[in-house]
């Protein structure tokens, strides 16, 4: 029954990476083929349909993290440790893309790469705090302490996530609002790549976060077949 | 438990500070005053703007850094499945 459930899991993982390649490539011809250029600012305007959808991702990957800290310190289950871990890497790899694509749109849009604009600061300050969560799980086998520490790291981290979304709203900045219900928008000609490039992301976090749960649980599994080991030579 | 308490009061504190910031900032235009809209370009006009350098090094570093995670998860999901059927051979063999 248990290996019936794997072999099912591992087929629906393979289909989701399927699925997940196939989007990636409709985004790409879409992106490059379809989408027209902008009228002020040409193809760099392109950047757009990578920099949202990740910062998308980021906003799930980080929030994930925080739900699973928050049940870790309540349950104490390695499985939401799993769950926090992975939500606080695969956020950490979109948010670095976040913070090196936006800058390289603001060289053209703005005439400089960076500004301690609220949402970009928000943003820098949101990825210190998961990269400090990293940081501290990437130095060898976590013990209790360090996953209680780690998982309160990951509900500190949780409402800068609002921070950044209200940010823009809130205080004068010059970070764009572009999809927003009232005002702003895009060409027509530009929705179907958008629309296209967040479900290619959609796709790609969830795989991502579902492959490095799978590692994780090898990883806790070495652990305690180790620790059995041990205990058995004593 | 007090982790949890920890991260509560110091997650309320980070809340709190963005109300307070707010609330002193509601002057401040709101987001769809400042609303920016993308429009299609037409005619010749593309050529103004030239930013292929940005928009490829944009793709480039986040195809690398996909790649890059992918190529970790692969090895660590490798060396940990190497791991756990040597670990395991050596669990039977004790048996």
């Amino acid at each position: 029954m248990a290996e019936s459930k794997t072999s099912k899991s591992t087929i629906l993982w393979h289909l989701l990476a399927l699925v997940t390649v196939a989007l990636i490539g409709a985004s790409i011809y879409l992106i490059f083929f379809v989408a027209p250029a902008e009228e002020q600012m040409g193809i760099v305007q392109k950047i757009f349909y990578l920099h949202v959808p990740s910062a998308y991702c980021m906003y799930v990957g980080f929030s994930i993290s925080a739900f699973g800290g928050l049940m870790f310190l309540a349950q104490r289950k390695d499985r939401w440790d799993r769950v926090a871990l992975a939500g606080a890497e695969v956020g950490m790899l979109f948010c670095a893309i976040v913070l090196i694509t936006g800058p390289l749109w603001g060289r053209k849009a703005w005439g400089y790469y960076w500004v301690w604009d609220p949402r970009l600061t928000s943003t820098l300050l949101t990825g210190m705090i998961y990269t400090a969560y990293v940081g501290l799980r990437s130095f060898g086998e976590a013990g209790e302490a360090e996953k209680r520490f780690a998982s309160a790291l990951a509900l500190v981290g949780f409402p800068m996530l609002f921070l950044i979304k209200y940010s823009v709203q809130r205080w004068s900045g010059q970070h764009p609002v572009v999809i927003t219900g009232n005002g702003g928008g895009i060409s027509g000609d530009m929705v179907p790549a958008l629309v296209c490039s967040f479900c290619a992301f959609t796709g790609l976090v969830i795989w991502l976060l579902w492959t490095r749960i799978r590692v994780e649980r090898q990883r806790q599994e070495i652990w305690s077949l180790e620790l059995e080991t041990v205990m058995g030579d004593d | 438990m007090r982790a949890l308490v920890l991260a509560i009061v110091l997650g309320a504190s980070v809340a709190s500070f963005a109300g307070l910031a707010s609330a002193q900032e509601e002057a401040e235009p709101a987001a769809e005053d400042r609303a920016s809209a993308f429009r299609a370009v037409s005619g010749p006009q593309v050529d103004r703007v030239p930013g292929g350098k940005l928009l490829i090094g944009a793709y480039g570093v986040a195809w690398v850094l996909m790649l890059g995670y992918l190529w970790r998860l692969g090895s660590l999901h490798a060396a940990n499945a190497k791991e756990l059927e040597r670990l395991k051979a050596a669990k039977s063999d004790d048996e």
